[in-house]
């Protein structure tokens, strides 16, 4: 029998990829609140021997956590055989300039619009109108019933202090799968 | 009335309140699944301070991490307590400890310094 060189090379290949993309790490999969911990202490490690201010690993640290509960309070779940449930991804690079911080999730279709204002509005704002924006959204949010204030947005965009990338491509009818890049300049 | 004493993890933080050693502390992070479940002990405590305020009280937030999920619960308990001063004319401050390095975390403090009238005090470690 033949070895199976050809099959696990793209491991190297893989490899490369995210070396030559400066990946720090990648989680493919259904997200939970012990994957975020898990991810969270994870990155953590590795930030260790970053030779970068404190504070930049603090905005960093604080966007995974945000766009990980993000994903876990609203990624698309499903009970059917659907390609879209659970395949969220997250990862994090390092470039000379800057960190970035990339999520995929499945989403419904009906809420494009709503993940869509939310961002073109926060991206409209300076740093000063998004410190208002979060002190007068605060102020009046209550905690929903999958545990979030619907400031996660607001609070990713304060902390990057860029403007937040996002795409939408269609998995299906319903669904569409959903990339969003916040970086962080070093 | 009540002692909170709960031990921090790595997404919960610290408590400890309680009046008979005049203690009152949250510290570490922040980041339950569930806010409004984990923050029930602490909302129901103050519930029972407010009817036996002490004080002098000085409240004190030593915080790594929190989400905003935690940033709207820590408004809530800050609120709470500058209604119970209001109500009951006891004076209470607020120590919100903040790293260094961390110039987010003294601004946090400072937005929530501006909207409640409870005295904030701003300590570096």
């Amino acid at each position: 029998m033949e070895p199976a060189t050809q099959n696990i090379s793209f491991l190297y290949e893989f490899y490369r990829l995210m070396k030559q993309h400066q990946v720090i790490m990648m989680y493919e999969g259904e997200f939970s609140q012990e994957i975020t911990k898990s991810v969270l202490s994870m990155t953590e490690n590795s930030f260790s021997t970053e030779k970068v201010d404190e504070a930049i690993k603090k905005k960093v640290y604080n966007i995974m956590m945000e766009a990980l509960q993000n994903i876990c309070k609203h990624e698309f779940k499903n009970t059917d055989e659907s390609i879209a449930s659970g395949e969220s991804l997250f990862m994090i690079s390092s470039t000379d300039k800057e960190y970035q911080i990339i999520t995929g999730n499945a989403i419904e279709k009906k809420i494009i619009d709503t993940i869509k204002n939310k961002i073109d509005l926060v991206n409209s704002l300076d740093q000063e109108g998004l410190k208002n924006l979060y002190k007068e959204a605060r102020l009046n949010s209550t905690i929903s019933a999958v545990g979030g204030a619907g400031l996660g947005f607001i609070d990713i965009a304060r902390k990057s202090a860029n403007k937040i990338s996002y795409h939408f491509n269609p998995v299906n009818e319903n669904i569409y799968y959903f990339t969003q890049m916040v970086t962080v300049t070093k | 009335m009540e002692t909170i004493n709960i031990a921090g993890t790595e997404d919960t933080p610290t408590i400890k309140f309680d009046v008979a050693a005049g203690q009152f502390l949250i510290s570490g992070r922040s980041l339950p699944e569930d806010v409004t479940h984990f923050y029930k002990p602490v909302m129901d405590w103050l519930g029972q301070f407010s009817s036996a305020p002490k004080d002098g009280a000085k409240f004190e937030f030593k915080l790594e991490y929190f989400n905003t999920a935690s940033s709207k619960i820590l408004l809530d308990v800050f609120m709470k307590l500058e209604e119970i001063s209001e109500g009951s004319g006891s004076k209470f401050s607020i120590a919100w400890h903040y790293q260094n390095s961390d110039p987010d975390m003294k601004e946090a403090g400072e937005e929530y310094a501006e909207l409640v009238s409870v005295p904030f005090e701003f300590i570096a470690y």
